[in-house]
């Protein structure tokens, strides 16, 4: 398994850093990329490799994400239900830490422009 | 007079309250152009955030809507592209971003196949005649779903449009009788 898996930031990307050995994983900044599919498509096949080998580790994983076009918040969609299987499947009790800090004021917003910070620990 | 025929052209647009024209090919390098002086002149402008926001995202799935259903072709005498496969499916379309007294306005025009007229009228009907409320569930519910054979992106666009817009949508078709119709959407921020 990879160590991590580092992605820069472009105008139109998020930057990834995945810190596998230091299991912190984060994603920041703003996402609507040409194809979602070239982009996440790494994305998703690094974490799933990661998850499927983290057993009844702790993992920390930031979400940072001030812009969503509506292709990456499926993606992003897609990020939280692979979290969430994984916590599942380890059958571990997660204690899941959010803070949410949100930089415009409406119902509609949503993940857009939420920090999130997901904690989960194992007992 | 070349001067008087753009300075009238820059006037009729101004006096609609335009504030960026595009009309061409809309490609992907554009949407990124565009986008970086709507995000310089929205902050200069002194938008409050939730607005630039708003307009900005407006801004993205109205061009990403051209780039991937708009139905014209690029003409044989366009100067080759200095990536092939970028022109494989070059879309045509014009968008428009102004103001309305205090609002935002984004609007987008595209060619597309008069077969697809009934599809669109219906995706975005629905889209504008559905609540707030309504529109977040099934934001959230599609998010969810599977994606559309084909698409690459998540055929959420016009949902996202009808969520970020202060007003309902507005839309008109025109069939343009030559195997062509036009598709014109108005988002109002």
């Amino acid at each position: 398994m990879r160590d991590k898996l580092d992605i820069e930031a472009t105008s139109r990307t998020p930057a990834v850093s995945f810190d596998f050995v230091g299991n912190h994983l984060k994603i920041s900044g703003e996402s609507y990329p040409e194809d979602v599919t070239e982009f996440y498509g790494p994305v998703f096949t690094a974490l799933d490799a990661y998850l499927g080998g983290l057993g009844g580790g702790a993992c920390r994983f930031d979400f940072e994400l001030i812009y969503l076009n509506s292709s990456s918040a499926k993606a992003v969609m897609m990020l939280m239900d692979k979290l969430d299987a994984a916590a599942k499947t380890a059958l571990r009790s997660m204690s899941i830490g959010t803070t949410t800090r949100r930089t415009t004021r409406c119902r509609n917003s949503a993940r857009s422009s939420a920090r999130t910070s997901r904690t989960p620990s194992s007992i | 007079m070349l001067a008087s025929q753009l300075m009238d052209m820059r006037a009729m647009l101004h006096s609609q309250g335009v504030i960026f024209a595009y009309s061409g090919y809309v490609t992907e390098p554009v949407l990124s152009g565009v986008g970086e002086a709507l995000k310089q002149k929205l902050t200069i402008d002194d938008a409050d955030t939730k607005t630039l926001r708003s307009v900005f995202a407006v801004f993205v799935e109205q061009m990403q809507n051209i780039i991937r259903y708009s139905a014209e072709k690029s003409q044989p005498s366009l100067p080759p592209a200095s990536d092939p496969g970028a022109l494989k499916e070059i879309r045509y379309g014009i968008l428009t971003i102004g103001r309305e007294g205090s609002d935002y306005v984004v609007c987008a025009g595209n060619l597309i196949e008069p077969g697809d007229i009934d599809r669109l009228n219906t995706r975005v009907s629905r889209n504008r005649d559905m609540s707030k409320d309504e529109l977040q569930v099934l934001y959230k519910e599609q998010l969810r779903a599977e994606p559309e054979i084909g698409s690459k992106g998540a055929g959420l666009g016009f949902m996202e449009i009808a969520r970020r817009a202060s007003k309902p949508l507005e839309f008109d078709f025109i069939d343009l009788g030559n195997g062509r119709a036009f598709f014109a959407l108005k988002a109002t921020i």
